[in-house]
């Protein structure tokens, strides 16, 4: 059955960041479940990977959304759910082009 | 997030002209963070909107629950966004307790409480800086603050160490906190700022003119410079690590 995904979005203008966000979203989870982390910078990018490799839930796609990333992410514990695929009023597209290859970040020093 | 000091509305509106999302209202004349009057803090919140953040600084408060319960109720009924209460010579029980109080003191309130410890604190027999995490944890506290009270050019990183900051502020993002860091932090502190990562930046001197904290006022030039220093290196466009950025693991095809 395809699900509709949550959506944490680390753009928002918020005291509190993705992580915390990202946590409280796991709760209302099952193993399995995805959600999704929209995130516009690359230390939040790294933070979010390294969060869900230590919490051992799996990041299972990266899309590229403007000048940030959507970053899916699964619950540990159980296979990825099939999603229904967000829609974004703003740009009117999809969940946007598949991010490339991850690669470190930073340009000049 | 930028969190920017101010004294009076004069400095609010430099800040906020600048890019800060936060000002946050202090009072230097009384110690180096001391409180502001009430009336400052209500010209400030009433002088915009709510997107504007406005937290107030309780400094260091004394070991007295009821007092201090009191003046966070105060912040409440001012419309501050957040109120910060710091501790310099007090016990973890002290302080859990003053928390506690304060917690309850914001009922009915939207204002978040965060509590604040001081790197620098050995300096002086404070308490543990490392234990804000736990002591915000205890007492249902909003966020975290670790901050520094001495002012002589010593910044944060000559207290706590980078590996040390990343691991609280981590912890406390993991419990659904926001976190700030602060502490004579200038352009040259962003790099190290970047890697830990905390929700908010606070700083006063870096963006005042001639970069004084005390002695000038916060300038909007001084702000929206220290504010792009800052997203350069979110966005990527300088690198913070270095070329040892960490490496991401591949997606499955």
């Amino acid at each position: 059955m395809l699900r509709e995904a949550l959506v944490v979005d680390g753009t928002a203008k918020t005291c509190k960041g993705v992580v915390a966000g990202l946590e409280r979203a796991m709760t209302e989870l099952e193993p399995g479940d995805v959600v999704l982390a929209i995130v516009g910078d690359v230390p939040t990018r790294l933070e979010v990977y390294a969060w869900a490799e230590r919490k051992s839930h799996h990041v299972i796609e990266e899309r590229r959304r403007g000048a940030g990333y959507v970053i899916y992410i699964a619950r540990g514990g159980g296979p990825p759910t099939p999603l229904l695929r967000p829609t974004w009023g703003d740009t009117g597209g999809d969940a946007g082009e598949p991010a490339e290859a991850p690669r470190p970040p930073g340009a000049r020093t | 997030m930028l969190m920017v000091s101010v004294q009076n509305l004069d400095e609010a509106r430099e800040a906020v002209a600048g890019g800060a999302d936060i000002v946050d209202v202090k009072n230097l004349r009384e110690m180096v963070i001391g409180s502001n009057f009430p009336p400052v803090i209500r010209e400030v919140r009433h002088a915009f909107p709510k997107e504007v953040h406005v937290s107030v600084t309780l400094g260091v408060v004394p070991n007295q629950a009821g007092t201090v319960a009191l003046a966070v109720y105060g912040a409440g009924a001012l419309g501050a966004t957040s109120v910060k209460v710091g501790f310099i010579q007090s016990d973890y029980p002290t302080a859990l307790r003053i928390l506690r109080e304060s917690r309850r003191a914001l009922d009915g309130f939207d204002t978040k409480l965060i509590a604040a410890t001081f790197a620098d604190s050995p300096l002086y027999g404070g308490i543990d800086p490392r234990s804000v995490v736990r002591l915000a944890r205890e007492s249902a506290s909003d966020g975290v603050l670790i901050d520094t009270l001495v002012k002589d050019g010593r910044t944060l990183f000559d207290f706590l160490d980078e590996a040390t900051l990343k691991g609280l502020v981590m912890e406390g993002k993991e419990l659904g906190m926001s976190t700030a860091l602060s502490g004579t932090l200038r352009v040259a502190n962003l790099n190290p700022l970047v890697r830990i990562h905390p929700d908010i930046v606070g700083v006063r001197g870096a963006v005042c003119a001639r970069g004084d904290r005390e002695g000038r006022a916060v300038d909007a030039t001084a702000v929206a410079h220290f504010k792009d220093e800052l997203r350069q290196r979110l966005l990527g466009q300088v690198d913070v690590y270095g070329g040892a950025a960490p490496r991401l693991p591949t997606l499955p095809a």
